[in-house]
């Protein structure tokens, strides 16, 4: 197959036919390929050229001048001798072809074919090329998609090609008219991905480099882009870990890469370096395209950053031309997507019964359940249960009593219905010379649960100037302010976390007293010692706390071209942010056991972060005859982060009424610090390829950092990479199917400094103490210096296939990696009589390795199109090497020890015992291993080191957070003016440790449990369901310890959206004088299919690689439905 | 951009490059090394749970899946166990604060006296630290230098209990040569000779070496340093009078919100008690056992000053259970009090003195009873007399009984229990009362070593017999 490529420029305005060749050019040229003059004659005249690329006198160095010349008579001139002649097509286009062939064809019997171009929305494309095969007799289509051409016969066939579309064949069989309908192509081989320092033709590129397609994300009211990602890119894991407004997911590429370093990819917004928060000021609308780097080969030219990946992010950029204008605005609301089933205060005052009777009857001799509360001793006060000796109402013993209980669905009470809203402006536009890109944004979101609320501000500008013919200077600038009203839902209720209070608290605790003021369970608690959990509502209402978060990104940048394909470009970055939070709780506020009122609260925190970044980068590229194409850049970069934060805490208000420090007595503690790094960087990078078939690439860069100890501060990361495009052989022309095969092949080495500021140095930390009431600075090391601490490497192997079929209809890409890292810059555990539990080193070694699919077809391209994009991911992580002894690491959330990184399996897995069932009864027990507290109905361990007793030793692998795979498939349909779009995503074989379960599904019968406390073991006779314990009050037989009860499967499978649009028609558009008006409907996060019990199947509380997948209450997502409108003008 | 432009240094943190180099460094690192005493593991926040939990003197803060307090109390303790890795971790963390000093003070430039007193007081603490894990564990790795590089630790194994014990004795020694009799000022609170050489009796007591004890001990009084505060036994434990004369070694604490505060008087008050017994209400810890709270002989003061019964609610209702008193203040932040907690005092050597005169031989009325009944009459009660207390066996049991109602909650029952080898007697006598999970064997007299440090040197660090 030869690839006729065709370059069509069009110009900004339009000149008549006979203004063109009367319309007078000067110019002057030494020794240019001719192709140079028609370029300057092109942008002179205001005419287009269109011509095969391949034309060989094109590239005929020569001396050319005219001055004052007529266009028609400057081309005679120019094409003189050249074996080239032209033809004027009218309407401004100008065929430049071979002699020849104008004179075979002369000779021939032409035939006139005529037809409509459009596109699969029915929309005529201007501009398309049309070329008779075989030959190089073309034209293109007019403004209205209508073309004419004269043919050698009425048996040739046409090829219709247009960038960004599929190119389409047709014979013409005798027809003399022909109506052709061209498929957008999103991922066209012509397309350029954004490459570190630069951009690469995607028919070039030899690394792993994966493009987000951005109009599958367009629609989706999500007020954190990425979000959006989720599913969207092959081996790119993006994990909602909480729905918190605004929140950035945790994102990884290519599995976990680091234990104790950082895990998240490189972001980079138009070259300059950010943070992932970033994705949480940018709107999809904003956003031109998403691409990210995934091997070695691609990421190395990052260096010492690039081992987790590389997310390049690029803006949209303003376009010479009219301008545009385009407002999008949605509106919606959002719920909690479940509720969780737990025990009403009838079933809950059963249960809290039994769990009390028990732990009585097990605990003292001749125990009757008869006994009242008197006769049961107080020594223990568990033993006791409410029988209105607290209140009269408050009576377990009585079925009418039970019956009157109230029952406070708190779920209900701290989850809202919640608006969220988005207006997106944008305006571009500008002239030769200069290119402007404005948009401004506003988002308000209140969150499901109550009073927690986000308002966002967002301003962009991006302007391009050409301040002389070679030199053009750029600047982008994004200021943007986010108003956060924050409530405190994670962790422990004893903290006044939302939900594990909500969950876990008495269905019938008070939530007022007679007086209007907050009460809590507390109140219930004294006399039965019940846990005093806090108020769920309370924890809402009486915590106040404002995040204000002012952020300014920028980047400007000059750059000259000594000649076109030598480039230098100088850019700066300054990144700038300014959050505070003035954080008050009241004296309103039920506290863990305390009714108010209550000691008040506050603190005011402040933090700014400065980065500043600067590079330079020459690049040149040279092409010999299309044979030899060669691409080359070096580059320096300095980079610099200065952090300061500040934070004080005052608790002696003398009311409410004043919630700043001000108010406070006395503040209880002030503290502010400081921490900067720097990086220092030199880095190069060759691409070569031959005629566009073999293709090479090599990288190197090296970095300094100052991170790391004097001796160990610069690092070198190498990169090779390899291409051959399969299809560009001779031999391979015979399989039309097969429109485009690439094989891949990439090995590199990054690095990882994300370890903090200064991990080498031992620090001294302050341990004061007073004598006699006076203090004195105490001071003790606090951790161990390692001048030897370094870099982090990733080596990365990655062999990947390019496929397209049909006409690239049907697109495929496979890719499959082997990522070792080494080095890894690990906190190890070190005995403790060294005065220290941990020292950083680098030490051990992990691996990932995976497969990815990506596929992309165009199903159907008539009237109805269907689109389908799907992709799917294998990772699997294990550890190689650990420690100096190898010794596992155990590893700590939110209770004891929940996770263990050991050799062979995969990072941070889960640990504890491992549930076989219930003892069913006596002989159960006398017949099996045991803890020396179990009694029947507790649960039966495995005896896992075989010595028949159950203890620490039996503590095991219990599952993993990591799932065996991911997927995301993505289905867009249209006829005429209607489209639907449809994204589902999941994952499939990772486990979760719901270890809130610890709260509520722990059958003591002190707070609230999940329904499945029904199930229950209660007698061998009624032994429930098998997996649930006996309630007990005074847990025995271990139960409650870090076990595979608490460990549920994550699976899911979500319609993550469903988003339909209606794009009004032509005719209504037109009397509105507009460009195009689009209203649609939008489902978020609508379904989701799991057998997860807890709210959410992705999250994660303890977020990083030892300790990922431990469920410990968390902010639920939402679903949102939203309405919107999209007005072009 | 160059090498210049990478090299920085940490702003707000203080590193080793430029630490341990003046007097005043030292002087910090030596208040760094007595705060170690607060830590959980040591002699503070969690002291009790060693002291008296595992004792017949106290029981757990109700909860219902979280065992790890209760396992010290019914005696089913797992090396999992987080207060046993806080005992063994934390001890050596403080350790390690003392052998910096020791191994980095002697090329300083520092006035004699000070560099002496400053060597004293590292030993003096290492002492402390040291006898807590060989009370605890038995047989413990002997660090007595500053571990620079993490694999130095792997070459320690367990070594015996008489090596450390001998290792104790000679810090507490040198330290009672080198610290001085009293401070003033802003010092008083440091370790003094009274200090090193009461402690010094404890540790000789602890193992049964009596005449060497009985040496030290009337060393302390013979001091002339140190007497019982008379008023009142409660006043001991008062805020406003810490550091009395019978004070001779105590954990300092100051409450004003600045992170220097006591937890216990809001550890110790009963769970849910709103403000009704303590501002910011109590954490329900260290229930006083109703067999303590009959123990006391009637008319005994240190009864009610140092146990409540019970307490009356914000709504009038008497809600019962026992609770500690002994140590309140008025906090103005939750877990910030005022309170110092005694390590040892006065009444403690008179009765160790005793304890060791009766040992040496029973002197029906002799110069034991009379420091015996000094502490019973401060505490209002009658004097004891060879009538009552006919034997040397009658007077042990008679000291046992004493100095349980006496240091009752100050961490010592425990141990007294185990070195008096009476441990196994009376809590198995008691078995039902404190709902035993197992009978006390003698393995259980010592603790198991914390299963994380076995794992991480599975060679060197073998796990105490009988522990799984």
């Amino acid at each position: 197959m030869k690839l006729s490529l065709f370059i069509i420029l069009f110009t900004a305005s339009q000149v008549n036919a006979s203004k063109v060749f009367s319309q007078t050019i000067t110019v002057s040229f030494e020794q240019v390929e001719l192709r140079t003059v028609l370029n300057a004659i092109e942008k002179k005249a205001k005419i287009r050229f269109l011509y095969n690329y391949d034309l060989s006198g094109l590239s005929k160095k020569m001396d050319f001048s005219v001055k004052n010349a007529k266009v028609s008579e400057a081309l005679s001139k120019l094409l003189e001798n050249s074996g080239l002649r032209f033809h004027d097509m009218g309407n401004n286009l100008i065929v430049i072809s071979p002699e020849k062939s104008w004179a075979a064809a002369g000779n021939a019997q032409q035939v006139t074919v005529t037809g409509l171009v459009t596109d699969d929305k029915n929309e005529a494309l201007p501009g398309v090329s049309i070329n008779v095969k075989g030959t190089s007799i073309g034209t293109a289509t007019n403004e209205s998609g209508h073309f004419s051409l004269n043919v050698p016969s009425a048996n040739d066939t046409l090829l219709f090609s247009y960038i960004g579309f599929a190119p389409q064949e047709q014979a013409l069989a005798g027809r003399t008219t022909l109506n052709v309908t061209l498929v957008a192509v999103s991922r066209n081989l012509n397309d350029v991905v954004v490459v570190g320092y630069g951009t690469q033709k995607k028919q070039n590129v030899t690394g792993a480099i994966a493009s987000v397609p951005m109009h599958e994300i367009g629609d989706m009211p999500v007020s954190n882009v990425a979000t959006a990602l989720q599913g969207k890119i092959p081996g790119v894991v993006i994990q909602q870990n909480s729905g918190s407004p605004g929140r950035t997911p945790a994102i990884k590429v290519r599995g976990f890469g680091s234990i104790t370093a950082g895990t998240s990819p490189l972001i980079v917004v138009d070259g300059n370096i950010v943070s992932a928060s970033v994705f949480g000021l940018l709107d999809a609308e904003e956003i031109d395209k998403i691409d990210v780097l995934k091997d070695a080969s691609s990421a190395a030219i990052y260096g010492s950053r690039g081992s987790n990946g590389v997310i390049m992010v690029t803006t949209k950029k303003g376009r010479s031309g009219k301008t545009r204008m385009n407002l999008n605005v949605y509106t919606g609301f959002q719920q909690v997507t479940k509720k969780l089933d737990v025990l009403s205060s009838q079933e809950y005052a059963e249960f809290a019964k039994d769990a009390a009777n028990n732990a009585y009857l097990d605990n003292v001799a001749g125990a009757q359940i008869s006994d009242p509360n008197t006769a049961r001793p107080s020594n223990f006060l568990r033993y006791r249960y409410p029988r209105g000796d607290l209140y009269a109402w408050l009576n377990f013993d009585d079925p009418a009593k039970v019956a009157a209980l109230p029952d406070h669905n708190y779920q209900d009470l701290i989850f809202r219905t919640a608006p969220i809203q988005s207006y997106q402006f944008s305006v571009g536009g500008g002239s030769e010379n200069a290119q402007y890109s404005v948009s401004a944004g506003y988002l308000t979101q209140d969150g499901i649960i109550k009073k927690s609320a986000m308002d966002r501000y967002t301003l962009r500008a991006n302007v391009a100037i050409k301040a002389a013919p070679k030199l053009t200077i750029g600047i982008n600038i994004n200021p943007s302010y986010i108003v956060t009203q924050e409530v405190r839902t994670d962790g422990h209720w004893a903290d006044n976390g939302i939900i594990n209070a909500a969950l876990n608290t008495m269905p019938m605790a008070p939530i007022y007293k007679a007086d209007g003021s907050y009460s809590s369970m507390a109140e219930l608690a004294a006399p039965y010692n019940l846990p005093g959990i806090t108020n769920p509502v309370a924890n809402i209402t009486e915590y106040n706390s404002e995040f204000n978060q002012t952020n300014l990104l920028s980047n400007a940048y000059a750059e000259y071209a000594f000649l076109p394909n030598l480039k230098y470009r100088v850019s700066g970055n300054a990144n700038l942010y300014q959050n505070r939070r003035n954080a008050y709780t009241t004296s309103k506020m039920p506290l863990n056991q305390q009714l108010p009122p209550t000691a008040a609260t506050g603190s005011a925190f402040s933090e700014q972060g400065l980065s500043w970044l600067v590079n330079q980068v020459l690049s040149y590229n040279v092409s010999f005859r299309d044979v030899h194409n060669i691409e080359a850049l070096v580059g320096t970069e300095s980079n610099k982060v200065q952090y300061q934060s500040s934070n004080a805490a005052g608790n002696t208000f003398a009311n409410d009424i004043v919630q700043t420090l001000n108010a406070a007595g006395q503040p209880a503690s002030v503290s502010s610090q400081k921490t900067e790094n720097a990086t220092v960087s030199y880095f190069a990078r060759v691409g070569y390829n031959y005629k566009g078939k073999y293709l090479f690439n090599v990288s190197v860069r090296r970095d300094g950092s100052s991170v790391f100890g004097p001796d160990n501060r610069f690092g070198t990361f190498p990169a090779a990479s390899v291409g051959w495009r399969v299809t560009e052989e001779p031999f391979m022309q015979k399989l039309p199917v097969l429109s485009e095969l690439k094989l891949r092949a990439s090995y590199g080495l990054s690095g990882n400094n994300s370890f903090g500021n200064y991990p080498y140095t031992g620090n001294v930390g302050t341990t004061n103490y007073s004598f006699y009431n006076n203090v004195s600075t105490g001071l003790a090391i606090s951790t161990l210096s390692n001048s030897a601490l370094s870099w982090e490497l990733n080596q990365q192997l990655d062999l990947g296939v390019d496929i397209g079929l049909l006409k690239n209809r049907i697109s495929l890409t496979v890719d499959y990696y082997e990522r070792i890292t080494k080095d890894l810059l690990l906190s190890v555990n070190v005995p403790t009589l060294t005065g220290f539990s941990s020292a950083n080193k680098n030490i051990g070694r992990m691996s990932n390795k995976g497969f990815e699919f990506g596929v992309n077809s165009y199903n159907l391209t008539g009237a109805f199109t269907w689109n389908t994009s799907a992709n799917l991911s294998f990772n699997r992580n294990k550890v190689l090497a650990l420690g100096p002894t190898g010794d596992r690491i155990l590893s700590g959330s939110g209770v004891g020890e929940t996770n263990v990184t050991m050799i062979g399996e995969p990072i941070g897995s889960f640990f504890g015992y491992k549930q076989l069932g219930i003892f069913k009864d006596a002989a159960d027990l006398n017949t099996n291993p045991h803890d020396n507290t179990t009694r029947p109905g507790d649960v039966k361990y495995e005896d896992v080191n075989g010595d028949k007793i159950i203890d620490a030793r039996d503590r095991t692998l219990i599952g993993n957070n990591q799932p065996d795979f991911i997927y995301g498939m993505n289905n867009s349909f249209s006829y005429k003016n209607i489209d639907l779009s449809i994204s589902i995503q999941g994952t499939q074989g990772g486990q979760i440790l719901n270890l809130s379960r610890r709260f509520f599904d722990n059958l003591e019968g002190g707070g609230n449990n999940l329904s499945i406390a029904l199930d229950r073991w209660r007698s061998p006779q009624n032994p429930g369901n098998g997996k649930v314990p006996r309630a007990n009050a005074r847990t025995t037989g271990n139960n409650n310890a870090v076990s595979s009860r608490w460990v549920e499967d994550g699976s899911y499978l979500r319609i993550q959206n469903i988003s339909l649009g209606y794009k009004l028609p032509k005719s209504v558009i037109n009397r509105l004088k507009l460009e195009q008006v689009r209203i649609y409907a939008s489902a978020q996060n609508l379904y989701t299919w799991t057998n997860y019990t807890n709210f959410n199947p992705e999250v994660s509380n303890y977020e990083g690689a030892l300790t990922g997948g431990v469920d410990y209450g968390s902010y639920p997502l939402a679903r949102t439905v939203t309405f919107g409108i999209n007005v072009g003008f | 951009c160059g090498k210049g432009f990478i090299d920085l240094k940490p702003i707000s943190v203080i590193t080793t490059d430029n630490f341990y180099q003046t007097e005043e460094d030292f002087r910090n690192a030596v208040s760094g090394a007595y705060n170690a005493l607060r830590t959980g593991g040591t002699y503070g926040v969690d002291s009790y749970i060693f002291g008296e939990i595992r004792s017949d003197n106290s029981f757990p803060v109700a909860s219902g899946s979280v065992t790890d307090q209760d396992e010290f109390d019914r005696f089913y303790i797992r090396t999992t166990n987080p207060f046993i890795n806080n005992r063994w971790s934390n001890s050596y963390t403080s350790i390690a604060r003392c052998n910096a000093i020791l191994d980095r003070i002697t090329p300083v430039a520092i006035n004699d006296a000070l560099k002496n007193r400053y060597i004293g007081e590292a030993k003096f603490l290492r002492a402390l630290f040291y006898f807590n894990l060989v009370r605890t564990f038995g047989d413990v790795p002997l660090v007595l230098k500053e571990i620079t590089n993490p694999d130095e630790g792997y070459q320690y194994g367990r070594n015996p209990k008489a090596d450390v014990y001998a290792q104790i004795e000679k810090d507490l020694t040198e330290a009672a040569e080198a610290l001085p009799v009293s401070y003033t000022g802003a010092d008083v609170g440091r370790a003094t000779k009274g200090a090193a050489k009461a402690i010094l009796g404890r540790v000789l007591l602890t193992q049964k070496k009596y005449a060497p004890a009985a040496v030290q001990l009337k060393a302390v009084m013979d001091l002339n340093q140190y007497g019982l505060v008379t008023t009142a036994y409660a006043d001991f434990f008062k805020v406003s009078n810490k550091n009395n004369k019978e004070a001779i070694f105590d954990v300092q604490y100051r409450s004003g919100g600045i992170g220097q505060g006591n937890p216990w008087p809001n550890s110790f008050a009963p769970q849910n008690s709103g403000n009704a017994v303590i501002m910011f209400g109590g954490g329900g810890n260290n229930v006083p056992t109703d067999d303590l709270v009959n123990d006391y002989e009637a008319g005994d003061q240190r009864k009610a000053a140092s146990i409540a019964t019970s307490y009356v609610n914000a709504n009038g209702a008497t809600i019962p259970g026992n609770f500690v008193k002994k140590y309140f203040d008025v906090p103005t932040v939750n877990n910030d009090n005022g309170n110092n907690i005694p390590i040892i005092r006065y009444a403690d050597v008179l009765l160790m003195y005793a304890e060791c005169l009766n040992e040496a031989g029973f002197v029906a009325n002799g110069d034991a009873f009379s420091y015996l009944n000094e502490v019973r009459r401060r505490a209002g009660l009658g004097n004891l007399t060879a009538v009552e207390v006919p034997s040397q066996a009658a007077f042990r049991l008679v000291m046992e009984h004493e100095r349980r109602v006496e240091f009752a909650f100050e961490n010592l029952r425990w141990y007294d229990l185990v070195r008096t080898d009476r441990a196994i007697t009376v809590l198995n006598g008691k078995s039902a009362q404190i709902n035993l999970v197992n009978p006390v064997t003698p393995q259980n007299q010592v603790f198991p070593i914390p299963q994380s440090q076995i794992d991480i040197n599975k060679t060197k660090i073998t796990q105490n017999e009988g522990s799984n």
